[in-house]
């Protein structure tokens, strides 16, 4: 939890800045992990430090939203020209 | 790539508060104000897509216009394409050198891991053998095995073909079943991913996500029972002396008995190679058999003009 709280410091993730007025401020939590090697045993804890989003408003907090979701069709098409050049 | 939404640049105002735990001791009542993305943030993906994208055009790759997520370069006889699935990220090139190169510079503003040769992304597995042959055996095996049906009978083929499928045979499922219901109709959706064998079947039971019935669970279950004898199976991607694209299609006139709407799909190829294929319910209604085909035909040369498009 500390490195990923160092991490995101050395990121310049934020800046500590007095509360403002009239502006919605979101909550965060920590989301913990166990990872594990592929027989099973525990790799190690991992943490994650996420903004609960669900507190923004859309319009207001946030506008456009996107994922880039590569489709299906285009993978294949790739793999098939990559395969004919050799 | 590693911890890819931390680097997406933020455009609007975010605060938020101190994170538990880690309240500063000379301002406890100050707040956060994000200037890169956080997970969990609504605009996380697309800052970070914007990021990543604006990296890779100062590299001098071009997003191609009918995908977002390709990116292309071309120098000569050289070229590089780059896929990308939200922090995955496949590069396809005709020189190792390259590739090399364009990972060393993503590398100097990403922390990311070089995985080598392709071999398992999205759940697809990839196998090198005269060509590549794409499946998804192990996907199939853990959504037999969620659905207890590993030692199922196999069947031949995912769909009776003597029965039409209504949205009001047999008995409502309850709650819990509706919910195992379409979590298995979604894996198995996903399972199509590499079978065009599937979408016709998998489309029947989709129509009744909303209200499932013990009839239709015995469909999803034959479904199952067809994959438990063909785990093994995937789609196959031969060298092709032709990079012609080429498409097939057809309907099922009236195929849905509840609504009279017809069922139509298509297959497309690169050269020899199947890149793109759907079975869906068509849209609206068709008087004749003749304007269902026409109606398929027109989805189909709708995606042959993607496809050309994806390839300019």
């Amino acid at each position: 939890m500390d490195a990923e709280y160092q991490a995101l410091l050395k990121n310049q993730t934020w800046h500590l800045v007095p509360r403002p007025k009239g502006k919605n401020i979101i909550g965060c939590k920590w989301v913990y992990k166990v990872k594990r090697k592929s027989d099973g045993t525990i790799d190690r804890y991992k943490a994650r430090l996420v903004a609960k989003g669900f507190e923004q408003r859309y319009g207001i907090d946030y506008e456009d939203t996107f994922s880039p979701v590569v489709k299906a069709a285009t993978i294949r098409l790739i793999l098939s020209i990559a395969v004919s050049r050799g | 790539m590693q911890n890819a939404f931390l680097h997406g640049v933020l455009e609007e105002e975010v605060y938020m508060y101190q994170p538990p735990g880690y309240t500063d001791p000379r301002h406890p009542s100050f707040v956060c104000k994000l200037d890169k993305a956080l997970y969990g943030l609504k605009q996380a993906p697309r800052a970070w897509y914007a990021r990543l994208c604006k990296q890779l055009v100062a590299l001098g790759f071009i997003p191609s216009k009918a995908d977002t997520s390709l990116f292309f370069y071309n120098k000569g006889k050289l070229s590089v394409f780059v896929l990308v699935y939200v922090d995955d990220i496949i590069v396809a090139s005709s020189s190792l050198e390259a590739t090399e190169t364009l990972l060393k510079d993503l590398q100097k503003e990403f922390a990311l891991n070089d995985l080598g040769e392709l071999h398992y992304f999205l759940s697809i597995e990839v196998k090198v053998d005269d060509g590549l042959l794409l499946s998804q055996g192990r996907y199939a095996a853990d959504i037999l095995t969620r659905s207890g049906m590993t030692k199922a009978k196999p069947v031949d083929t995912p769909l009776s073909v003597s029965k039409k499928l209504s949205i009001s045979d047999g008995e409502r499922l309850g709650e819990e079943d509706s919910t195992r219901y379409r979590s298995l109709v979604g894996a198995l959706q996903y399972l199509a991913l590499t079978r065009p064998d599937l979408p016709l079947a998998v489309n029947k039971v989709y129509q009744f996500l909303h209200a499932p019935t013990t009839t239709h669970w015995s469909v999803v279950k034959r479904i199952l029972r067809y994959v438990q004898g063909t785990l093994g199976i995937g789609l196959k991607i031969r060298r092709s002396p032709s990079m012609m694209v080429s498409a097939f299609s057809d309907a099922d006139w009236a195929g849905c008995v509840d609504d009279r709407r017809s069922i139509g799909g298509f297959a497309v190829f690169l050269g020899n190679n199947l890149i793109s294929w759907t079975a869906r319910k068509q849209a609206t209604v068709s008087r004749s058999s003749t304007e269902a085909e026409y109606k398929a035909l027109a989805k189909a040369t709708a995606e042959v003009m993607w496809i050309q498009k994806l390839l300019s």
